[in-house]
């Protein structure tokens, strides 16, 4: 029991780590940059969590991740976290009771999450202001940086695979 | 589904949907500057690893030039090869230290020029993916004397101001973003506007002077500097030069377009101005909420000449004496 109850420590543990670490890389300064464009490593990050570890958790670490977004791009803070924190319980919900855990349906709630997150970017931080020229930026940076979260979602996939997978088996041994 | 709304998680995440709300509104009404608790606290554990983070990406970087040009004179001379290292490594070095030499004593010079500048040096250790006006965080915050609005420079010029401040980290928002107002005049022709950003040129690097008047005489070439008006910026802080005039498809006003003397969209390390002669503290406004009807006189700001910066009349500018800054006429 009391083993149990350390392997759950150590499992969200882990989440809250990777969450912090992902934040640091995605703000890194010429980390990850090509031509101009560096990934939300953030966004596909807390959908696996949510595919794997279901909605609750997903909301939880999505309004987590959301509130690291606003703290790193000086955005209106709270509104990434409300965003990605629907998005993520949406995300559980509907791997628990419509689709399979699959790489194909991480890519599709992780477009889905980027473009709700990036559409809401958009529309309230520019296009509501009547500001010119703003369909340069949803063409060289919103949809870009959207493109290029979605390549990088599968290695996510694939660790959070994993990683669920093997503290499922170790707290199923206990 | 009833189940889950009845449950203890559904009410939990009700709690944290309302905190995301009350954080949300306290962020659209709450003075802007002062991050609030939870967001200093999340900065705060954050940019330790992010100045971490950097330092080893910028080393990485190093590292791999540094071995891309060893195997290049490797194939050129094999038995050199260790001798060239250790000299490129030297090179670096010196390379490092001139330039930072450079830099300070250009600082010097602005801070001989302006004794009452007040500095502190920063390092860039955040840019965020979403953010497309070059936004960035800093290593100093309000620990270090770093307050809200406060200018931020290079020795090139101006890069733009600070809009958060964290306890150990800020925010700085460059004079590419939209929402950016800077008092300007041409160094050259005299003429005044506002300097701020354009969405189809910031990612260029590039900004525009607005609400020029239609009869100036600006043109390519010129040297804009900031007016001093409003107390947010110095006077003189050199912002960059005109790449283009054209008459403005919206008014009866030019518009030129700058090109920053500043790379702001990929600077490293730049000089927080924490106090200058004249300088407003605490306003959410100053030049920020300059606009062609309520310019005020550089009488307003600091170290000024006294003439007025309206559109369309004549100031009295100084004469540009020192990279980063100019001098007040005598």
């Amino acid at each position: 029991m009391q083993q149990k109850k350390i392997y759950h420590v150590l499992k969200w543990g882990i989440y809250l780590l990777l969450v912090l670490f992902c934040y640091v890389l995605q703000t890194t300064t010429s980390l990850f940059v090509v031509f101009g464009v560096k990934p939300l490593l953030l966004v596909p990050l807390v959908v696996c969590i949510a595919m794997f570890e279901g909605e609750f958790s997903g909301a939880i670490f999505g309004a987590l991740a959301g509130l690291y977004c606003d703290l790193g791009a000086g955005q209106l803070f709270g509104s990434n976290g409300l965003v990605l924190m629907l998005c993520c319980f949406a995300a559980g919900l509907l791997v628990h009771v419509l689709m399979r855990p699959t790489l194909t349906t991480c890519l599709i709630l992780s477009g889905g999450t980027l473009v709700v997150r990036g559409f809401f970017d958009f529309f309230f931080n520019l296009a509501l202001w009547d500001y010119d020229g703003i369909s340069r930026i949803l063409l060289t940076s919103i949809l870009p940086v959207i493109l290029y979260s979605l390549i990088v979602t599968p290695l996510f996939y694939y660790f959070i695979r994993k990683l669920s997978n093997r503290f499922v088996e170790l707290l199923a041994v206990e | 589904m009833q189940d889950f709304m009845k449950s203890w998680r559904f009410k939990v995440l009700v709690g944290v949907l309302i905190v995301l709300i009350a954080f949300m509104i306290r962020g659209a009404t709450s003075p802007q500057g002062l991050a609030g608790f939870t967001s200093q606290l999340m900065g705060a554990i954050a940019a330790p690893f992010q100045k971490l983070s950097s330092a080893i990406a910028d080393g990485t970087t190093g590292f791999f030039s540094k071995f891309v040009h060893a195997s290049s004179i490797k194939n050129e001379n094999e038995e050199l090869k260790g001798q060239i290292d250790e000299l490129n490594q030297k090179l670096v070095d010196y390379e490092k230290i001139k330039a930072e030499n450079e830099q300070y004593k250009q600082f010097l010079e602005i801070k001989e020029l302006n004794p009452d500048y007040k500095f502190e040096t920063a390092s860039v250790i955040g840019r965020d993916p979403n953010d497309r006006f070059g936004s960035f965080t800093i290593d100093k915050g309000s620990l270090h004397g770093v307050s809200f609005e406060d200018p931020v420079i290079t020795s090139s010029g101006l890069v733009g101001r600070v809009y958060e401040v964290g306890l150990t980290s800020s925010k700085v928002m460059t004079i590419l973003d939209v929402s950016s107002n800077v008092g300007a005049y041409d160094t050259q022709t005299r003429d005044t506007g506002i300097v701020t950003g354009h969405a189809s040129i910031a990612d260029k690097g590039q900004c525009r002077m607005i609400y020029v008047d239609r009869e100036s005489t600006l043109k390519v070439g010129d040297l804009i500097t900031t007016s001093g008006s409003g107390g947010t910026y110095p006077q003189g802080l050199v912002i960059g030069t005109v790449i283009d005039v054209r008459p403005d498809e919206h008014s009866v006003s030019l518009v030129a377009t700058i090109q920053p003397a500043a790379d702001i969209l990929s600077v490293k390390d730049v000089v927080v101005i924490t106090s200058f002669l004249g300088q407003k503290s605490g306003q959410p406004s100053g030049d920020q909420a300059a606009t062609p009807d309520n310019i005020t006189t550089p009488a307003d700001g600091a170290g000024t000449s006294g003439a007025t910066t309206t559109p369309g009349t004549t100031t009295t500018p100084g004469t540009t004496t020192a990279p980063g800054t100019t001098s007040p006429a005598a």
